[in-house]
This record gives C-alpha cells, structure tokens and sequence, in this order.
C-alpha cells in the first residue's frame, strides 16, 4: 500500500511538478493550498509525512508546522521553500528536513522523504 | 536633494530588493527546471502520442513561469536604475493585441476570458517600451485577483487633449482602507510579490509620460484601473531620463 503524503503548497505550478514526481516514486500524494486546509485534511485522514511551504495565505508554514506538531507529534514534516532565511527560525528545527526550492531542490526532497519513511 | 533623496531611498530597498529576488526567481526557476528535467525524461522514454501531450503541456508550463520572471526582473530594474524615457507613436490597438498575443498562455490557463475593446486608429506619444510594462503590470494583477470564469476587460478612448484606459476586472477587489497605500513602493496586498508593479505603473504614466492614473475597487466586485496619457509631447513632458 502506498504511502500516503500531505503536501500543502500555494503555487499551483510547484503542486503539480511535486504531486507528479512524488506519484512517480510510488507515493500517494493530497495536495492543499494553505495551512488551514492542511489541518483539516490532517484531521480527516492518516498521512506518512508532511510537505510544508512556508510563504503561503491564511496562515504561514511556520504556523501551519507548529499547529500539526501539537495534533500529531511524531508525524515526520518536511519544509519546502525559496525563503533560506527561515531556517534559522526556532520553529524550522522542529521540522525534519528544511530544503530549499531550487533546480536541484526536488531531488533533495524526494532522497530526504525516502529516508524519512522509505518507499 | 531630489536626487540625494532619490540615493538614499535606493539604497533603503536594496536588502528588500535581495530578498523579492531570492523569493520570486528561485520559486520559478526551480519550477523550470524540474519541468524541463521532466521532459527530457519523457523525451527519453517516448513512444506515444500521451507523452506528446504531457511535452506540451509542461513546456506550456515553462513558458509561463519564465514571463513571470520576466516581469519580476523588469521591474526590479526599472525600478533601480535609471533609463531614458523614448517616446514615439504608438498604435495601441496593436501594442494591446501583440501584449495579449503573448499573455494568451496565462490568461488560457487562468480560464479567463479577455474583451478588448479598443478603436484601431487611436495612437499615443510614449514610451512603447514602458507602456508595454504598464499593460504586463495590470493584466498580471488582474490575472492574479480573477477567479476562473472571470472577465478582465480592457478599453481605450481619446479626449482633444489625452487618450484614456481602462483596465477592469471582476475580481476580489481592494478594501478601501489600502487603496491610497496601492502605489507605494513596496505596498503589496497579495500573498507573494513585495509591490512594486503599481508604484512603477504610476512613476510610468505620471512622471515619465505626463499623464494621470486612479483606481477604483469594490471588495468582491472588482477593480478598475483607470488612466490617462497626453496624445502630443507639448501635453506632457519631454523625453527625459527617469526612474520608472
């Protein structure tokens, strides 16, 4: 059975290339544009991990990350964004991986998901 | 003084400028690039007429994140450096319907749907270039409030003295209270972008062309834009060098 991957992403660009590639490696990605969709779908299905952006509507990345950690502790979440200046924000080292978006940034989540919860 | 002015206020939106360049072309660029990494993926397992869809599409894709960087570093420049206003005639009927030609990709995949309506004879004195900039600008940000199914229009009309524009959409629209903010460099209400579109809108039409530009919005019923540019270049200002 697959396993399954909240991804929660506002440019709708980025949604399609990630879900895509991430199907590709054998994952079942859902797909959210802002952090409070994430919580509820959070609330409504059993997800593997977590994929977070950290500039997005409603509420941002960092919010979104902290309000997942008090629902569900263990769930691995992974930071996805074009900011690096966020990663010396407190809250980023709770997350389990903090990437950046760049031309090789899509490898380096897909290596850092298969070591966070395998194939 | 203007000019120390002018220095001191370049050199303040430096560091937010790194930061509008850090956000706005990395996401892009890295957007590109995995689709681009994509098809030559497809590219190398080709063998149905499926696969050719999906190269369409992407490179569809790629063409459109690349106009919006295009936009992004237009507007970081023209905001930073100075450049000389040139001025000719400009038939806007057609300076309009070459712009669109080009956005069509963006306003297709918006689902949206564009009325011009402007009168094929009527030309301007201006800067081809920078207006080009200023229709990028607006119909960007009318493409980014509008929700599928939407109507962006865009008008145009003369006076003795000027030519008018309207650029109007039914999108969200702008509270009342952020409108006078709208033009302020740096004043954004969206989620991404730092605003600077609208503030070199404005320096465009008003200072480098003489003429005048408003807005009107309603929350949830949408935006107009609304200016104007003098036809001759005794209505308006020599051809000058400005920021904008």
């Amino acid at each position: 059975m697959a396993k399954k991957i909240l991804l929660i992403e506002d440019e709708r660009n980025q949604i399609i290339l990630i879900s895509e590639t991430l199907e590709k490696e054998g994952y079942e990605v859902c797909a959210v544009s802002n952090g409070e969709d994430g919580l509820k779908k959070l609330q409504e299905m059993d997800f593997n991990l977590v994929i977070v952006d950290i500039k997005m509507p409603k509420m941002s990345g960092l919010e979104t990350l902290a309000n997942i950690l008090g629902q569900r502790k263990n769930l691995p979440v992974i930071i996805y964004t074009a900011y690096p200046q966020y990663k010396t924000d407190f809250m980023s080292w709770a997350a389990d991986a903090y990437i950046v978006k760049s031309s090789t940034g899509l490898e380096e989540l897909v290596s850092h998901i298969k070591e966070l919860i395998g194939v | 003084m203007r000019e120390e002015l002018l220095n001191s206020e370049r050199l303040a939106a430096t560091g937010k400028i790194a930061t509008y360049l850090a956000h706005e072309l990395r996401n892009p660029l890295a957007t590109m690039a995995g689709f681009a990494q994509q098809i030559l993926q497809i590219c190398k397992e080709r063998h149905s007429d499926a696969s050719d869809a999906i190269i369409i599409r992407n490179t569809r894709i790629i063409i459109n994140e690349i106009r919006r960087l295009e936009l992004v570093m237009n507007n970081i420049l023209r905001f930073s450096i100075k450049q000389p206003t040139k001025k000719q005639q400009v038939n806007l009927y057609n300076l309009v319907s070459e712009l669109m030609e080009v956005l069509s990709i963006n306003i297709e995949d918006s689902r949206v749907n564009l009325s011009i309506q402007i009168p094929e004879n009527i030309t301007v004195y201006a800067d081809k270039v920078q207006l080009s900039e200023v229709f990028y600008n607006l119909v960007h940000n009318s493409l980014e409030s509008i929700s599928p199914g939407g109507l962006i229009i865009i008008k145009a009309g003369e006076t003795d003295q000027d030519v008018w524009l309207d650029i109007s959409d039914n999108g969200c629209g702008i509270p009342q209270d952020t409108l006078n903010k709208l033009f302020q460099p740096f004043f954004t209400t969206k989620a991404r972008g730092v605003g600077l579109g609208l503030h070199i809108v404005k320096t465009i039409v008003e200072q480098n062309h003489g003429g005048k530009i408003n807005i009107v919005s309603e929350p949830d019923r949408g935006t107009t834009i609304h200016f104007t540019i003098p036809k001759k270049e005794e209505d308006g200002e020599k051809n000058t060098v400005n920021r904008g």
